[in-house]
């Protein structure tokens, strides 16, 4: 393959995560030494915003400005993540997806972004690259606690349109506290921190899996 | 993956691809080569004169365990992670080849000592490195196999007498590669450049191999192992793509063609020697006929002393496949739709049962050329002859020139030939006498070998429909030919088994009942088959197009 392996977060519905799941990730593969790139879609920018707190001894991540238009990540870079806007055009939406080699979901459990998310998976799984299964589709359930009645009901809902959830992410106030700091949970050396990163790991082992 | 990539040489070819494309080759290119041994053969290179005279070999016990992830993410990246333990020492390593994520194409090696006998993956820091691991998680890795062995190294200097000098360094290893469950011996040399001609290494190998019957080794210790802890077995390959560039100067493109033949063959060597999967026989034979079809399709530009013997022992070998594949054809597209038809007809059970063990004999007749040290001196004597400059090598000048040109002038020289020709003997197709029909079968099939060879030169729709139309006619025409080779082995078997204590009689009826079922389906597809050359006739040549001036 040629180029960084892209992850692509998106979903129609704003507000569901996908920033906290785009800088985790970014720091995720940071933290394990990657050459790394954050790319921000959104003009407002929180993706950016997140890098400029970010403290000066962290593993370090290049930021993209992609608001305007998308751009291409510089050389050398093994890991790209591409933090969608929220409403995108077919058009946009398309060329995001030609060059992500996953595209990662973030649902949360309401029946307002289930809604969402089942019309975003339609638009795009007509879309050559996914038709074809040469894009992974991995389903985040966010702010999530397994076994709830919401949770089952999600499930339910993702087995009907041919989805399972990667995995759960709990709801913790970790991630605002790091947020706030520019930090990830992958920059933390506490237990707790640790625990919570046990969330992670099926979402990373499914996105090292696509190469 | 694993040892060392060997280049130029096919001896060794690395990996499970083998038939897939080779990396040009770079004058720094390590030069290392692998042979199968039994230790009576380890013992016989020891007494051998010139490895006796190199003096007293350095003896290390190597311990080596490999780590991959669940989902084996390091084989999958063309990557190997192991710990060698050295006295009370570990070393880490980590080998990687080409194509790799992250934007990177590097081949490379990160070793360090490390504390103790698990991974530890904070001593690799080199990006590029951590762009093979990726995230490795806690836990993430596991131990998939390990090789243990005993390595003799000795080096060898040969040359002097107007050969050219060189040092080779000649390790022995015997030993075994285990995983929890399953344990497979491992008995080999390898043969690795240190300095000199790269020809040199093969002539050495060549020099052990006229006196102890060596054979060819094709997959590494590491692929192996995974094959051993994945329960997986050497599977068949087919030939796979080639894109030459239009732009290759001629001598590179015929080596490159001619090793992409040698591939195929390697790389199904083991698959043959297995015995299991019939498509590895097939695949085998394919390769050869290849090889032989692409030597004679370059004859007015490649000199006749590498032509000469590249033909005879492609052909040797081929044949030795010959009665394996044409039992396997016979028993799976010939016996077994009769059967179907004609349940419980005790003359086709003895039929089968004659034919079975005509397979078998075919098997064991393969395997034994496969392994026999002619097939091994064939693929050294080649990777010899193109480490020493290939097509290019002892040119005249007047060959010279047309060897530097581009390819793809002379392929579509030769496409326009070998197209002309299959029209010209396929004129009266109709009413064509069977012998003809044959001839014209072969002449089809070298031309479907050439377009293979240059398909990449012609990118588009005219040569997908050509080939498409190539492939149909040959369908047909192949069955033909199956029935008419079936007739040549019945007949051979009845006249073998005529006097015989079996039911001759019941013999000869079922192989009646067998020809006659296929004489008939063949008259009948008679019309599909006259379509399906008009269809090729009509067609039109697809590098016209394409030619360069």
């Amino acid at each position: 393959m040629s180029g960084p392996l892209t992850v692509l977060v998106a979903n129609t519905k704003g507000g569901c995560g996908k920033t906290t799941i785009a800088t985790n990730l970014a720091g995720a593969f940071a933290a394990a030494g990657l050459t790394t790139a954050l790319a921000d879609g959104d003009r407002q920018g929180s993706a950016l915003g997140w890098l400029k707190r970010r403290p000066e001894g962290a593993a370090p991540i290049t930021g993209l400005d992609w608001g305007k238009e998308d751009g291409r990540a510089p050389r050398k870079v093994a890991r790209l993540v591409v933090d969608a806007p929220a409403a995108m055009r077919i058009k946009r939406a398309e060329a995001l997806i030609k060059l992500a080699d996953v595209i990662v979901l973030p649902v949360l459990p309401s029946p307002y972004d289930e809604a969402a998310t089942a019309r975003f998976l339609k638009r795009i799984e007509d879309l050559k690259p996914i038709r074809k299964s040469r894009t992974a589709v991995a389903v985040v359930g966010n702010r999530l606690r397994p076994r709830t009645r919401a949770s089952t009901r999600l499930d339910a809902f993702l087995d009907d349109i041919g989805h399972t959830v990667v995995t759960r992410l709990r709801d913790s106030t970790l991630y605002a506290e790091t947020a706030a700091k520019g930090m990830s949970l992958f920059d933390l050396s506490t237990r707790r921190a640790a625990a919570t990163r046990q969330d992670w790991s099926p979402l990373l082992h499914a996105v090292e899996a696509v190469v | 993956m694993g040892a060392k990539p060997m280049e130029p040489a096919p001896a060794a070819a690395e990996g499970q691809a083998a038939a897939s494309e080779s990396p040009t080759v770079a004058p720094t290119a390590e030069i290392e080569l692998k042979l199968a041994a039994t230790a009576e053969m380890l013992a016989q290179v020891r007494r051998s004169a010139v490895v006796a005279s190199a003096g007293t070999p350095v003896r290390k016990h190597l311990d080596t365990v490999y780590y991959d992830t669940a989902d084996r993410r390091l084989a999958r990246r063309r990557a190997a992670l192991r710990v060698r333990r050295s006295g009370k020492r570990y070393i880490q390593t980590l080998k990687t080849e080409g194509e790799l994520v992250g934007a990177l194409a590097a081949r490379g090696e990160w070793e360090s000592p490390i504390r103790g006998p698990d991974p530890d993956l904070s001593v690799i820091t080199d990006p590029d490195a951590r762009a093979v691991l990726g995230v490795i998680l806690p836990g993430d890795l596991a131990p998939v196999f390990a090789t243990r062995f005993a390595r003799e190294t000795r080096l060898i200097d040969v040359g002097g007498g107007g050969a050219p000098a060189a040092q080779i360094e000649l390790a022995l290893d015997d030993g075994r590669i285990e995983t929890l469950s399953r344990k497979d011996p491992i008995c080999e040399l390898e043969l690795e450049l240190k300095s000199g001609s790269p020809a040199a290494v093969f002539d050495l190998a060549r020099r052990l191999v006229a006196e102890i019957p060596l054979s060819i080794a094709v997959r590494s210790k590491a692929v192996r192992g995974y094959d051993l802890a994945d329960g997986r077995d050497p599977s068949a390959v087919r030939a796979g793509d080639l894109d030459i560039g239009s732009q290759a100067p001629t001598a590179s493109a015929i080596d490159r063609i001619l090793r992409h033949c040698v591939d195929h063959w390697t790389a199904n060597h083991e698959v043959v020697l297995q015995g299991v999967d019939p498509e590895g026989v097939h695949q085998m034979r394919v390769g050869l006929r290849r090889l032989r079809s692409a030597v004679s399709l370059f004859k007015s530009v490649l000199p006749g002393e590498p032509a000469g013997w590249l033909r005879s022992e492609a052909r040797w070998l081929a044949g030795a496949l010959g009665p394996a594949r044409e039992w396997d054809v016979f028993l799976s597209d010939l016996l077994a739709p009769v059967e179907t038809a004609h349940p419980g007809r005790a003359e086709l059970s003895v039929l089968r049962l004659l034919a079975e063990e005509e397979k078998t004999r075919g098997y064991a007749a393969a395997q034994a050329a496969a392994r026999d040290r002619r097939a091994t001196d064939f693929l050294l004597r080649f990777g010899a002859w193109l480490a020493d400059g290939g097509a290019r090598s002892g040119t005249e000048d007047a060959r010279t020139q047309s060897l530097d040109r581009p390819i793809a002038e002379l392929a579509a020289n030769l496409l326009d030939r070998r197209h002309q020709r299959v029209l010209k003997m396929g004129r009266g197709f109709a009413g064509m006498a069977v012998e003809r029909r044959h001839a014209l079968r072969i002449e089809l099939k070298k031309l479907r070998y050439a377009v293979d060879f240059f398909a990449g030169l012609f990118p588009g729709k005219a040569a997908r429909s050509y080939r498409r139309a190539l492939a149909r006619l040959q369908d047909h025409l192949g069955h033909l030919n199956d029935v008419a080779v079936a007739e040549r082995m019945l007949t051979a078997l009845i006249e073998q088994h005529a006097s015989g204590t079996r039911d001759a009689a019941g013999l000869g009826l079922a192989s009646g009942l067998v020809l006659g079922w296929h004489t008939r389906a063949v008259a009948d597809s008679e019309p599909v088959t006259c379509q399906d050359w008009a269809g090729f006739a009509a067609v039109r040549p697809f590098w016209t197009r394409g030619r360069v001036e």
